[in-house]
C-alpha cells in the first residue's frame, strides 16, 4: 500500500508542533523516522495510524482518503499486554487464529515465545512483554506496518532477531514499514530511506548512508554528532 | 453491652422464629438493594466506560457533574422521584409511589452516580494505552470497550460494591417514596427508624444487627471474588 502524505500539521495550543508536507511511502518500503525527543516522530506516526485524529491533515492510502483499518497495524510506543496468556494476547488482533495455530507459527519459535506462551503478561520481563506486543503487531502480516521504538526494551540478540523478521516481511511479503527508533546504526541496517525529524519538521529525508555519513541539515548533523559520540 | 447482648439474642430469636414479619422485610430488603445495585450497575458501568474511553467537549463537566452527584442528599433524590410518581406528577398514571418500583427508582438515581464515577477513575489510568493499543490492531469500539471492562474488572467490582453498600445503607429516599408500609414497603432501614421512634430498641437493634450481617456477608462475597481472582492470576503468573 502506497501512503502519501499531503500535509499534516497539529497544533497544541497555539504552538505549532506538527509540519509535514509533500511525504510519499511508496509500496514495499522501508522507512526509518529518528530524531531527539520531542521532534514529532510519535506524533507524526499516531496521525498516520489515525490513533491522534485532532489534527489538520490530508493522507492518501493507496489514492484514498478513508483509512484502511483493516490494512495497516500498529504498535505504539508502550503497547499494552492484557491480563491474559500471551496466546490470548497474540490472538487479540488475530481471532481467526485458534492457540494451536499461534503456537505453531514460525515466529514463535524465532522470538523464543514458546517457553513462555502460557504465561499471563503481568509476569513478563519488559523485554520479553515487547517481543509479545512485537509478535502480535506483525503476526497478522497486514500491509502496512507502523513501529514505534518496537526493539527499545530488547536485548541485542532479541532486537536483531525482530530485525530479522522485520527484513523478510518486507523484503519477502513487500509489506511497507515505517519505524521509529533512537538507534540509527539500526536504521542503517534495515531502512531503504531515512527521516530526520526535528521539532516538527521533516529536516533531512533520503539514503540511509549518505544521511548518517553526511547530514546537510545542521541540527541533523548535530543530532547525529551527538549520538556517535555517545556510541563509540 | 448489655443492650447489644439482648439486641443480639433478640435477632437470633426473630430470625429462628422464622416471623413472618421480619421475613418479608429481609426479603423486601434484598429484592430493592439488588435490584437497584444490578440496574444501576448496569446502567453505570456502560455510562462510564464510554465517559472513559471517548473525548468530547462536555467531558470534564460531565466527570465534575458526576463526582458532585456522588453526594447527593438521598432525601433530595427521594423527593425528586417523589414529585414525579406524586398523582400529580409526570408520571402519576403510573401510581408507582408507596411501592417497590418506586424505591428501587429512587435508590437506581442515588446509586448510578457513585458507580459510574468509580467506574471512571478506575478506567481513566489506563483507557488511553489500552485504546491506542487496540485501534493499532484493527480493532471495533466494541472489542475494545470488552477488553477494557475485563482489565478494569476489579475497580469495577469496588465500584459495584461501593454502590451496594450505599444502597443497603439508604432510608431517607425509600422512606419518602415507599411509605414505610407494613408487608409492602418496609425493609430494615426503615424499620429500624420506626422500632427506635416507637421505642422498641431491642427489636431496633436486632434489625440492625440482621442488617449489618447481610450487609458485611455480600460484601465479603464481593471481597472473595476480588481476592479469588487476584490469587488465581498470582498463582497462574507464579507457575
Amino acid at each position: 500500500m502506497d501512503i502519501y502524505v499531503k500535509r499534516v500539521r497539529k497544533t497544541i495550543d497555539k504552538k505549532t508542533i506538527l509540519d509535514v508536507n509533500e511525504l510519499a511511502f511508496p509500496q514495499g518500503s522501508f522507512t526509518m523516522i529518528i530524531g531527539p525527543n520531542g521532534a514529532g516522530k510519535s506524533t507524526f506516526l499516531k496521525i498516520l495510524s489515525q490513533l491522534d485524529t485532532n489534527c489538520e491533515k490530508e493522507i492518501l492510502y493507496d489514492g484514498k482518503q478513508d483509512f484502511p483499518q483493516d490494512q495497516i497495524n500498529t504498535m505504539v510506543q508502550h503497547s499494552y499486554l492484557f491480563d491474559l496468556t500471551v496466546a490470548q494476547n497474540l490472538r487479540i488482533g488475530a481471532q481467526h487464529i485458534t492457540d494451536a495455530q499461534v503456537r505453531s507459527q514460525k515466529l514463535m519459535e524465532e522470538l523464543d515465545l514458546l517457553p513462555v506462551i502460557h504465561r499471563r503478561c503481568p509476569s513478563l520481563s519488559g523485554g520479553e512483554a515487547q517481543k509479545v506486543a512485537f509478535a502480535r503487531t506483525v503476526l497478522t502480516q497486514k500491509p502496512v506496518l507502523l513501529l514505534d521504538e518496537p526493539t527499545s526494551d530488547m536485548d541485542v540478540a532479541a532486537t536483531k532477531k525482530c530485525e530479522r523478521i522485520l527484513l523478510d516481511l518486507n523484503q519477502k511479503l513487500g509489506i511497507t514499514i515505517i519505524m521509529i527508533t533512537h538507534n540509527p546504526s539500526q536504521a542503517l541496517r534495515l531502512a531503504s530511506r531515512i527521516l530526520v525529524m526535528d521539532q516538527g519538521k521533516v529536516i533531512e529525508s533520503g539514503n540511509p548512508k549518505h544521511i548518517l555519513e553526511d547530514p546537510l541539515n545542521e541540527n541533523a548533523q548535530a543530532y547525529l554528532e551527538n549520538w556517535r559520540m555517545n556510541h563509540v | 453491652m448489655e443492650g447489644l447482648r439482648e439486641g443480639m439474642i433478640e435477632a437470633i430469636d426473630l430470625i429462628l422464629r422464622f416471623d413472618p414479619e421480619i421475613l418479608k422485610i429481609i426479603g423486601l430488603t434484598l429484592l430493592v438493594t439488588l435490584s437497584s445495585t444490578f440496574i444501576a450497575a448496569w446502567i453505570a458501568i456502560t455510562l462510564g466506560t464510554v465517559i472513559a474511553s471517548t473525548s468530547f467537549r462536555a467531558k470534564r463537566l460531565v466527570v465534575r457533574t458526576l463526582n458532585a452527584l456522588m453526594g447527593l442528599p438521598p432525601v433530595v433524590a427521594g423527593l425528586v422521584v417523589y414529585l414525579v410518581l406524586t398523582r400529580k406528577g409526570p408520571l402519576g398514571s403510573f401510581e408507582l409511589l408507596y411501592t417497590v418500583p418506586a424505591m428501587i427508582i429512587a435508590q437506581v438515581l442515588i446509586v448510578t452516580p457513585i458507580i459510574t464515577s468509580l467506574t471512571i477513575s478506575g478506567i481513566h489510568g489506563k483507557i488511553n494505552a489500552i485504546r491506542d493499543t487496540c485501534k493499532g490492531l484493527g480493532l471495533s469500539f466494541t472489542q475494545t470497550m470488552k477488553l477494557v471492562l475485563y482489565e478494569c474488572r476489579y475497580t469495577t467490582f469496588s465500584a459495584v460494591a461501593a454502590g451496594f453498600g450505599r444502597a443497603i445503607a439508604e432510608v431517607g429516599a425509600i422512606m419518602m417514596v415507599g411509605g414505610n408500609i407494613q408487608f409492602k414497603t418496609r425493609v430494615l432501614t426503615t424499620a429500624i427508624v420506626l422500632e427506635t421512634g416507637k421505642g422498641n430498641y431491642g427489636k431496633a437493634l436486632a434489625l440492625g444487627i440482621i442488617l449489618l450481617l447481610i450487609s458485611f456477608t455480600i460484601n465479603w462475597g464481593i471481597n472473595l471474588l476480588q481476592e479469588r481472582g487476584t490469587d488465581g492470576h498470582l498463582r497462574k503468573t507464579s507457575s
